[in-house]
């Protein structure tokens, strides 16, 4: 079978679930190299469990996962980092008691090479974080430990990043201004899967969506297409 | 107004007495005991020991196995009764009966002194003071001359005697064991035999029906601390002269070790271990030698293969032999067609009008008052009327951070309400805060009671009842047991009462089984009643939830996410049928959803709540429209 | 007071031990949540092995005391191998037992290997205990304070200074966030229990002049460094350090002050267990959010 060039990430009609009850019931993504797709939907639609499942540590029922081309629905989760897909967790867990400098340097423990270059690009992208360098990631503030978060994920040299809810918790201010920052972050080639809640600010970053509705896909499309905010609101909301 | 009772005729009822295992296993005891009189010295030494040590075994599995609580010490319990019986022989005429009062009496008063700090310790800190409870109590033993004589120690006889007769120490233990077992088997299959395996497999689940964990714990231990001093008054006969050197942690240590190869959670593994762990190194002198390694390895293969110790694996063996001879099939067959009519059954079943339930015995036609429970506390009524509940100014902060804005709102007795929100909103937090298990300020009334600082027992008895997001079901219990356990409030009689199965006792469990059964009879789960819960299908555990929540008589009801992880159809269907039988007695109900398309079709009232902060409230349509509530939703 | 501040010192002395024991414990427990019951016999076997290096194979004393640290890492990799791994996730009661199970096996392998019998072990370094400021230094002491504090360094240096240290902090802030950053949670485990293991060896050598080779001759100290690590909460390194000295010093002062021995045996461990009952996770453990059931 020919390598298919333009597709890095693939989810094959893959269907999740945690003990008994069944959580994702058969997705199937795509999403092309260099593209920012997001994965939209309200709470409980399987889209953290997606997530999971592609960095390693959900493995599917059936169905398969799907890295540039090579199948890693099996592989240890160490491994999946190794192979440069990096996933920046929901709720941001920063280790509280290791300091900024701390967290971004373990950040790359599982690629190999000077991690100096990826700490100064990170410091450039996040000037919040250089100024609190040497501070325990647990006294930082909600924001600066999403960026820290995010500067993590960039200190493994990613060529796809799976971001989850990066706003969760977040005043919007704050939010926002994580987001302006991401266009640093989202250089030509980045290929990036985007899980959020708040649809406009997804939106804006993104060129292709997939809703999710009880662990399923209920729309897909150019995100042009939900920029109607009727589509969206029936999306999460339902219709009466 | 209630069903009649089955009555049993007295030839039948007598068949299932002598069936049942604790008669004939009691008979076998005693007839061992018999027959062991007639053995030399040594082998009925031996036999006496097994005898003791499953006595210590049947209390160690109430504790370990049951409440879930170690025990590294209970040694120091085993030589409060070796201690009772030589100074009771020293310095009174008493006889054995003298011997075994003040070992209970003296085991019970410091169980219960040393029980209830140990509440607080849980886990590792728990083992941790109990090893270093045993050590010092061996200090102690040591060092208290005047009561334990020192490490020279105090002398007892070979021969048990009561009321001036001498009796064999081998028929002796026999006739003590039988009726441990007996007593112990009571408690096991009683109240709080089921509170106690409620509170080790989910143990917010039990508190949220009104087990009162604390106290059973201190309960669990306390017996436990009784069985163990019993088994030392006949240690003291069996060894005759009672040191402080035998009471060492390692000795703690292959007690607890006994249980788990016997099995956690079986008498018969008491029986098993003690045996095992006593009685063969007996008959294979030449394995003395390497008693430490073949006793770990045993123990790490059985922690790791099976954690139920001898008694499991041997039901691992049944059910292997069940699948070889094809009986296991057929069993299996019969368990899916069962689980299929019992999904099917929820909108076959007949609508819950008025008329129909009040007519069967789960409703009490009695009026309720705001405090008391109508009818009969035998009655194991569905719910009660509700009351109007409001929340003033509640909020909630933990760490600096205000998880919960001073949200208000009311819910009117028998409403069916809802709070929706996004993810983070502080639904959860604002659901912990009503049940009483986080600290709130504001004011929460119910009814007439203010209920702003009760504890969580405290709500629940004022008539709060409600589901969970990971249903908390306790593994290995059947539907009936979790309804049984959902009613544990309401089936009331005292541990005495429970140890010798007094007749009400049993009249009540009978009848409360038969409520439980009609219970879930109304949630179509009639067919899997008598399956272990945790293995039927998602949507089945879901129901068995909301009948031990219904099962503890609410009058406000909290279903939280009723519908997660449910398919449209059946979350829809269940959220009905429940919803029925709420409205027929008028308890009032909160959901907590993420879905808001259900909310809105089964609400009167909606409240939204976003970062911690009420940002709407009204009829759902007007919720659906609302700008704040769909930027929430969907971001500004 | 003179003697008082002679007490202070004894106390540390012992205090400094415990220490160490609890150090190793809590060690093991951040990372692979298990306690290891093990440690005081794998400690004593450690000791027993050294022994035989140096007094009936000949080896000059530090690389007969280097043996027996190894052999101590290898019953650590072994135990980690055996017991922990596969009770991977299960509750802390299984793991436990799984360390009692094999400190069982172990306690009688030693006594089939190295007999029953007390022996003496060799001093690295003769002479007589030291006088300071008319305080008496034990000289055994000495060097088991030293040893500790190289210890302590060697810990500090590869926990702040290395990746792997770094990577090990990490894992036991959060061991989800750190498998997401492709740290390999049995590499941990693994290096854990050899360091844990290695530290308990280095105690039981050097104890074991003190206490003479007998069996079970760590016990005692081995539950004394286990009091040491509850006391600091099981959470903080440092916390266990302080820990120990207290319980040293606190014993110290009991032995001398109690009103009769037994009071003295059994203050040391009720003073813990009421410090236990106020602070039911610790003295130096960081609190939690308040949930009342």
């Amino acid at each position: 079978m020919a390598p298919e060039t333009d597709t890095i990430l693939e989810l094959d009609n893959v269907v999740l679930g945690y003990k008994r009850s069944v959580v994702v019931h058969g997705v199937s993504i795509r999403i092309p190299r260099g593209g920012k797709v997001a994965m939209l939907g309200a709470n409980g639609a399987g889209k953290s469990t997606i997530l999971k499942a592609i960095s390693g540590f959900v493995r599917p029922r059936s169905g398969r996962v799907l890295f540039e081309g090579e199948d890693i629905s099996k592989l240890a989760p160490n491994k999946i980092v190794g192979r440069h897909l990096i996933h920046v967790p929901e709720g941001r867990r920063v280790f509280p008691s290791l300091t900024v400098a701390e967290n971004l340097r373990v950040a790359a423990f599982g690629v190999s090479g000077d991690p100096q270059p990826q700490i100064d690009r990170v410091l450039e992208v996040f000037p919040n974080l250089k100024k609190r360098y040497k501070v325990s990631a647990g006294l930082l503030s909600g924001g600066e430990q999403q960026m820290l978060a995010v500067g993590r994920a960039v200190m493994a040299k990613p060529r796809m990043l799976l971001l989850d809810e990066l706003s969760l918790g977040l005043a919007p201010i704050t939010a926002r201004s994580v987001y302006a920052a991401l266009d640093e972050v989202f250089e030509d080639g980045l290929s990036v899967l985007l899980v959020e809640q708040n649809a406009k600010l997804a939106l804006e970053k993104c060129e292709y969506v997939y809703v999710l509705r009880n662990g399923q896909v209920s729309q897909q499309g150019e995100a042009s297409d939900f920029n109607d905010s009727e589509t969206l609101r029936a999306a999460y909301l339902g219709s009466l | 107004m209630s069903s009649a009772v089955a009555e049993r005729t007295i030839a039948s009822r007598a068949l299932d007495f002598l069936k049942s295992p604790r008669v004939w296993g009691s008979v076998l005891i005693i007839a061992i005991g018999l027959w062991a009189t007639g053995f030399n010295k040594y082998d009925s030494y031996v036999v006496s020991l097994v005898g003791l040590y499953a006595v210590v075994g049947a209390g160690l599995v109430l504790l370990v196995g049951i409440s879930g609580q170690l025990s590294l010490g209970h040694a120091a319990f085993l030589a409060v009764g070796a201690y009772s019986a030589t100074n009771v022989a020293l310095h009174t005429s008493w006889g054995f009966v003298g011997e075994i009062v003040v070992a209970l009496v003296v085991s019970v008063v410091i169980g219960t002194l040393i029980g209830l700090p140990s509440l607080r310790l849980s886990g590792l800190y728990l083992a941790v003071g109990t090893l270093a409870l045993g050590y010092a109590a061996q200090q102690v033993m040591y060092n208290w001359d005047d009561v334990t004589g020192g490490g020279f120690g105090q002398p007892a006889s070979a021969d048990v005697i009561i009321l001036d007769r001498k009796y064999p120490l081998v028929q002796i233990s026999a006739i003590v064991l039988a009726i441990s077992l007996v007593l112990v088997s009571n408690i096991l299959r009683g109240r709080t035999g089921r509170a106690l395996n409620a509170i080790r497999t989910a143990t917010p689940a039990a508190a949220a029906v009104g087990i009162e964990v604390a106290r059973r714990r201190v309960l669990a231990f306390t017996m436990s601390a009784a069985l163990a001093a019993v088994g030392g008054v006949l240690y003291a006969h069996a060894i005759q002269r009672v040191t402080p050197e035998a009471f060492s942690i390692d000795f703690s240590i292959a007690l607890t070790i006994m249980v788990l190869i016997g099995g956690q959670r079986s008498l018969l593994g008491a029986i098993l271990g003690s045996a095992f762990v006593w009685g063969l190194p007996e008959q294979f002198r030449s394995i003395q030698e390497w008693k430490g390694i073949v006793y770990g390895v045993i123990l790490l293969a059985i922690i790791v293969f099976t954690p139920d110790g001898i008694v499991g694996a041997g039901q691992k063996v049944i059910v292997w032999i069940k699948q070889q001879t094809g009986r296991g099939r057929k069993e299996e067959q019969a368990l899916e067609l069962d689980i299929e009519a019992a999904e099917a059954s929820l909108e076959e079943l007949a609508p819950a009008t008025p008329d129909a339930l009040t007519e069967s015995s789960i409703v009490s036609a009695a009026p309720a008052s705001s405090n008391g429970h109508g009818g009969a506390s035998s009655h194991l009524a569905l719910t009660h009327p509700g009351e109007r509940l409001v929340l003033e100014n509640v909020s909630v902060q933990y760490g600096g951070v205000t998880a919960v804005d001073s949200v208000s709102f009311t819910v009117e007795a028998g409403a069916v309400a809802g709070l929706i929100g996004p993810n983070g909103a502080g639904k959860t937090t604002l659901f912990n805060a009503i049940t009483g298990l986080v600290k709130s300020t504001g004011s929460i009334t119910f009814g007439d009671q203010d209920l702003s600082n009760a504890s969580v027992g405290k709500r629940v008895r004022a008539g709060f009842g409600r589901t969970f997001q990971n249903l908390s079901l306790h593994e290995g219990m059947t539907p009936v047991q979790h309804v049984l356990i959902g009613a544990h409030r309401h089936v009331k009689y005292n541990p005495f009462a429970e140890m010798v199965r007094w007749p009400t006792v049993a009249k009540r469990e009978r009848e409360a089984e038969q409520m439980a059964r009609e219970l879930l009879a109304l949630l179509g789960l009639s067919q899997v009643a008598d399956e272990r819960a945790d293995l039927l299908p998602y949507g089945l555990q879901k129901r068995v939830d909301v009948a031990r929540a219904l099962a503890s008589q609410p009058r406000l009801l909290m279903l939280d996410e009723p519908a997660a992880g449910l398919p449209h159809d059946e979350a829809d269907a269940l959220l009905d049928r429940v919803l029925e039988l709420t409205s027929v007695t008028g308890t009032s109900v909160i959901i907590i959803e993420h879905n808001v398309e259900l909310v809105a079709r089964v609400c009167g009232y909606v409240q939204v709540l976003d970062a911690g902060t009420l940002i709407a409230d009204g009829p759902p349509e007007s919720i659906m429209r609302n700008d704040r509530v769909v930027e929430a939703y969907l971001g500004a | 007071m003179q003697e008082n501040v002679q007490l202070l010192v004894s106390g540390i002395q012992n205090g400094i031990a415990y220490s160490l024991v609890g150090l190793a414990l809590v060690l093991i427990y951040k990372t692979s949540r298990a306690l290891n019951f093990a440690q005081g016999t794998m400690a004593g076997f450690a000791g027993y092995a050294a022994y035989e290096l140096i007094v009936t194979n000949g080896w000059p004393w530090f690389f007969g005391a280097i043996g027996g640290v190894v052999v101590a890492a290898l019953l650590g990799l072994a135990c980690e191998r055996i017991a922990i791994r596969p009770l991977l996730g299960a509750p802390l009661l299984s793991l436990v037992i799984a360390t009692i199970a094999v400190d069982s096996i172990l306690a009688n392998v030693t006594q089939l290997r190295f007999g029953t019998d007390v022996k003496a072990f060799p001093r690295v370094w003769e002479g007589n205990d030291f006088t300071v400021l008319g305080i008496n230094v034990g000289r055994s002491y000495v060097i088991i304070g030293i040893v500790t504090l190289f210890i302590l360094a060697g810990l500090a240096f590869l926990l702040q200074k290395t990746k792997f240290g770094i990577a090990m902090r990490a894992f036991a802030d959060d061991q989800y966030a750190a498998e997401l950053m492709g740290i390999p949670p049995a590499r941990v485990s693994r290096v854990v229990w050899v360091l844990s293991l290695m530290i308990g060896g280095i105690t039981g050598i050097l104890f074991a002049p003190l206490l003479f080779l007998q069996l079970g001759y760590m016990s005692g100290v081995f539950i004394k460094g286990f009091t040491a690590a509850v006391v600091g909460g099981f959470t903080s390194l440092g916390g266990s350090v302080l820990g120990g000295l207290l319980l040293g010093v606190l014993e110290a002062f009991c032995i001398k002050y109690a009103p009769s021995p037994q009071w003295a045996a059994m203050l040391p461990l009720l003073l813990i267990l009421v410090v236990l009952l106020i602070k039911p996770n610790g003295i130096f453990a960081r609190g939690e959010a308040v949930k009342r059931v």
